[in-house]
């Protein structure tokens, strides 16, 4: 495989992005409240440096190895992402939390089951069963991350929940990687090895394009609502308590 | 092309749509209770009673003949359905100021914020249970539902659940969370 100069420019971008993430977060105080978040980007550009350096000194073998485990740390990272997005979204939501932690856990195992039911329904098109596997299982991840994404924005929707604008940004940067890697990968598996210049540009453009929707989001500030009213609270109680009698009537 | 591709391209660009009017929501922001006050739609709850009215639904079943009953019901219902639509509508515009409310700076104001929303939270999900009720009901109006059986079932293996953890250590309190 070579390397063009385009890769190389895209590398330079990544890695300016994800510094420009940090020093954003730092500077807003967002480490503490997105910790995972946080823990994703550093190590995803420890790990775009370390691959770097592990192609210029060590070759193409080495690299696919060390690119592989970074990309499996990085999908358990994504998963741990998520987790923080839908914890963020529902904590001012008791009423909704159980709901939404059961249907989020219940989602979860059925996409695992799509997952499944996939990869053993395609055999792949590589010479190399270690490249099949690699990719089978890339796919999967990516199966499970778009439909759990596909899953909080339409509950959240369809609760008109609101979003703080840093975690809004992070689910819609989450879920443009996230589809722009499961149409890649899909491409990659169903054409084979001549996909595989498409599958890496397309890989990069989308992390760029994540990366650049996390740095807008998370430097706008969150507004806050000037006055809440007493008779308000009243009127949805006396609603909740006529549709509580409609409930258990 | 195979099957497994086109579906997995669907569920891709499915997500990029689900972003696209999540973005387009998120853009309008509501920054005071007055706006929203001008948009509620406003709800007669005397006329919603009457219209789940378990005596006046009795009384009709007793005094009309079955296929009038039905037809009746069926528009009581409607119109009940319009009337938690509605509700549900003013529900979800409160709790479209979300986060906003939350992060007043003032602490008193804020806990206010975080009740209303929980109140708002607990109308939405019930509007919605409320809704698939009174929809089943619309199809079968001689049907005698009632969900509270099933919330009841789901708080007792809730709650069990959570004992369970309690007993078994902190080790567990994940899976109870999840109930």
């Amino acid at each position: 495989m070579r390397f063009t100069a385009f890769d190389y420019a895209m590398w330079v971008a990544g890695a300016v992005l994800h510094l420009t993430i940090v020093t954003v977060m730092a500077r807003r105080r967002l480490i503490g409240e997105l910790p995972v978040f946080f823990s994703f980007v550093v190590c995803s550009l420890v790990s775009s440096v370390s691959i770097f350096v592990v192609l210029q000194l060590a070759g193409y073998a080495a690299y696919f190895y060390a690119f592989w485990i970074a990309q499996g740390l990085l999908n358990l990272l994504i998963f741990a992402v998520m987790y923080e997005v839908y914890r963020h979204v529902f904590k001012n939501y008791a009423a909704l939390q159980r709901l939404g932690t059961l249907l989020f856990w219940w989602t979860g195992s059925v996409l695992l089951l799509i997952a499944v039911v996939l990869a053993a329904s395609s055999p792949g098109s590589d010479a190399s069963r270690m490249m099949t596997g690699l990719i089978t299982i890339e796919r999967s991840v990516r199966v499970i991350q778009v439909g759990l994404l596909l899953f909080i924005i339409l509950f959240t929707s369809h609760f008109k929940l609101s979003w703080r604008h840093c975690v809004f940004g992070l689910t819609f940067g989450l879920g443009v990687y996230a589809a722009f890697q499961l149409i890649a990968v899909s491409l990659r598996a169903h054409i084979g090895p001549n996909a595989n210049a498409i599958w890496g540009k397309l890989s990069v453009l989308a992390y760029a394009a994540g990366a650049i929707v996390w740095t807008r989001y998370l430097s706008i500030a969150d507004t806050t609502v000037v006055e809440v009213r007493g008779p308000q609270k009243a009127e949805l109680e006396k609603w909740n308590q006529a549709l509580t009698h409609l409930l258990y009537r | 092309m195979s099957f497994s591709f086109l579906f997995l391209l669907a569920i891709a660009l499915g997500l990029l749509y689900a972003l696209w009017l999540a973005f387009r929501l998120k853009g309008i922001p509501v920054k005071d209770v007055s706006e929203l006050e001008n948009s509620a739609h406003r709800v007669d709850l005397s006329a919603f009673r009457n219209l789940v009215d378990l005596g006046e639904e009795t009384f009709l079943r007793e005094n009309l003949d079955a296929g009038e009953f039905r037809r009746i019901q069926r528009q009581r219902m409607r119109a009940a359905a319009e009337y938690v639509r509605r509700t549900a509508q003013n529900a979800s515009a409160v709790l479209s100021l979300g986060e906003a409310v939350r992060l007043q700076s003032d602490p008193e104001a804020a806990e206010a914020g975080r009740k209303l929303l929980d109140c708002a939270a607990t109308l939405r999900l019930k509007a919605t249970l409320a809704l698939m009720m009174l929809n089943l009901r619309i199809v079968f109006p001689g049907m005698r539902l009632s969900l509270g059986q099933v919330i009841d079932g789901y708080e007792r293996f809730s709650s069990a659940a959570q004992r369970l953890t309690q007993l078994q250590g902190p080790y567990t309190r994940p899976v109870s969370a999840t109930l």
